[in-house]
């Protein structure tokens, strides 16, 4: 092949390449661990609908509300069973009516600087509900199992 | 607007043009068929339109009740009404969803779902959840077990019949040398949320690893059914096998219960008057009625009482429906057949002791 065809045929197929690249970029920053758009955060109706347990919707919800807070960690996910592995407790102290409602699940850290990496950490949160008004969520960093 | 190409047309050969094409498609086969199609499409959307159909979904615990009361009540006010027995988590779904016109649930919902589902949740009665079991020589109400056996039994912590700790209760009861087989639900079900909840409040272990829920991690090796009949099915056709059911369906379907504890630690029977007694301890509710009845404080009060519920869209409901819905949800309270399904209707006392 002559070389006045390979030039034009390497401007096409290195711009295809490019888009390409240009294209996955966000889907590969993100598996680096650094998130490129704010998550959506599901409503309370979307994860019912989606079939998780009702009596834990509020607190997924309210835990994924608490991200935006949080200097800690900026996104959380969870495991497709988390509605089987939530444990929910209900009792009542004096006149007040009290939900527990806790589960694991992962949390990404924020970058510290611009070189820093995001990681996602292994996290226990907990939602509190007193009197059937919004859950108060706590997210704790879960303590890793020492190993030899 | 003239494109290039497109040739000009005045405005009376533009009504020429528009009467020619109308003409050559009105004597098409075509034509007609549209149109009849057309005119039964309207007819038929105007029957529906003069009768009401309600289509409502959820609970399996009052299926047989909801059955019963629809042909009556539709033979009384010419309003049909269906209703699909998928589980309360399936009927909240489908309710949420817009795709039922009420729901009828044995989960509550708390003032924040309610709120955030758009919905509203109408009390309607109480019925009681209780244990069956199948082993032969031991008849209808004559095993007894303690807060400890039951929730050990269903933890699969105790897995024999003839375990020490289920004998201590169960002196000259001929209980026979079985393993145990463990049956729960599958699907998301307001009856395993009230189950779990007597059993978190009867033991702390149980409190403290599995909790309360519609649905949940239970341990291996038990068998799940889906649906009321799915665990009618499944205790009925093992030997050694335990469940638990609304009362109502227990006893149509002959299934042998069991004694509990109360609240207070003495054994009791599952019946409409250990119910009752149970209700006179209830705690008072908010505005959404979320309750859970399990281990009243009476003595002879059974402990694992449901409240059932109605759940219809707030506003911007079908005006058309939303009063029908209510209407249908005041029939099954006022029923006087509601206690041939062993339930108990919600009282006029226990809607009057809002906090709010």
């Amino acid at each position: 092949m002559s070389r006045a065809r390979l030039i034009p045929l390497a401007r096409v197929y290195g711009a295809r390449i490019t888009s390409v690249v240009l294209a996955l970029l966000p889907s590969l920053s993100l598996a680096a661990g650094s998130p490129s758009s704010a998550p959506r955060i599901k409503s309370v109706h979307e994860l019912i609908v989606e079939g998780e347990r009702p009596e834990i919707s509020a607190c997924l919800y309210s835990a994924q509300l608490a991200m935006g807070k949080s200097h800690e960690f900026e996104r959380l996910r969870w495991p497709a069973t988390i509605s089987d592995e939530s444990v929910v407790q209900e009792y009542r102290l004096a006149d007040d009516w009290v939900r527990v409602t806790k589960f694991e699940a992962s949390a990404l850290t924020p970058g510290a600087g611009p070189f820093s990496r995001q990681r996602w950490v292994g996290v226990a949160v907990e939602c509190q509900q007193v009197n059937e008004k919004a859950p108060l969520v706590t997210v704790r960093l879960k303590l890793e199992k020492a190993t030899n | 607007m003239v494109f290039a190409g497109q040739p000009r047309i005045g405005s009376r050969g533009m009504i020429t043009w528009i009467w020619d094409l109308l003409r050559t498609t009105m004597f098409t086969a075509r034509f007609w068929a549209l149109l009849l199609v057309w005119a039964a499409a309207l007819t038929l959307s105007d029957t529906s339109a003069g009768a009401t159909l309600l289509h409502g979904a959820g609970s399996t615990m009052s299926a047989n009740y909801v059955d019963a009361s629809r042909s009556t009540y539709e033979a009384k006010h010419g309003v049909r009404v269906t209703y699909d027995a998928v589980g309360s988590g399936e009927g909240i779904r489908r309710v949420a969803t817009g795709r039922v016109d009420f729901a009828l649930t044995d989960i509550p919902l708390t003032e924040f779902e309610l709120e955030q589902l758009r919905l509203s949740q109408v009390p309607l009665f109480y019925c009681g959840v209780v244990v069956v079991v199948n082993l032969p020589g031991v008849r209808d109400g004559e095993l007894r077990l303690t807060d400890r056996a039951v929730s050990a039994i269903f933890a699969g912590e105790i897995t024999r019949w003839r375990d020490p700790e289920v004998m201590r209760a169960n002196d000259g009861v001929n209980v026979p040398d079985l393993p145990i087989l463990v049956v729960h639900r599958s699907d998301t079900s307001g009856t395993s949320f009230i189950f779990t909840s007597f059993l978190s409040g009867a033991s702390q272990m149980w409190a403290d690893r599995f909790g309360l829920g519609s649905r949940l991690s239970w341990p291996s090796g038990q068998a799940a059914a889906e649906g009321s009949a799915g665990v009618r099915d499944a205790v009925s056709s093992h030997t050694g096998a335990i469940g638990y059911l609304e009362y109502g369906n227990a006893l149509k379907w002959g299934l042998a219960t069991v004694q509990l504890a109360s609240g207070k630690g003495d054994f009791v029977r599952a019946s409409l008057e250990s119910f009752r007694l149970a209700l006179t301890a209830r705690p008072a509710v908010r505005a959404s009625h979320y309750q859970l009845l399990t281990r009243s404080l009476v003595s002879g009060a059974w402990p694992i009482l449901a409240t059932e519920y109605g759940l219809i869209e707030r506003k911007g409901h079908d005006q058309h429906t939303a009063e029908p819905v209510t209407r249908f949800l005041e029939f099954l309270v006022s029923s006087p057949t509601m206690a041939d399904f062993q339930f108990v209707p919600y009282s006029v006392r226990a809607a009057g002791d809002h906090l709010e």
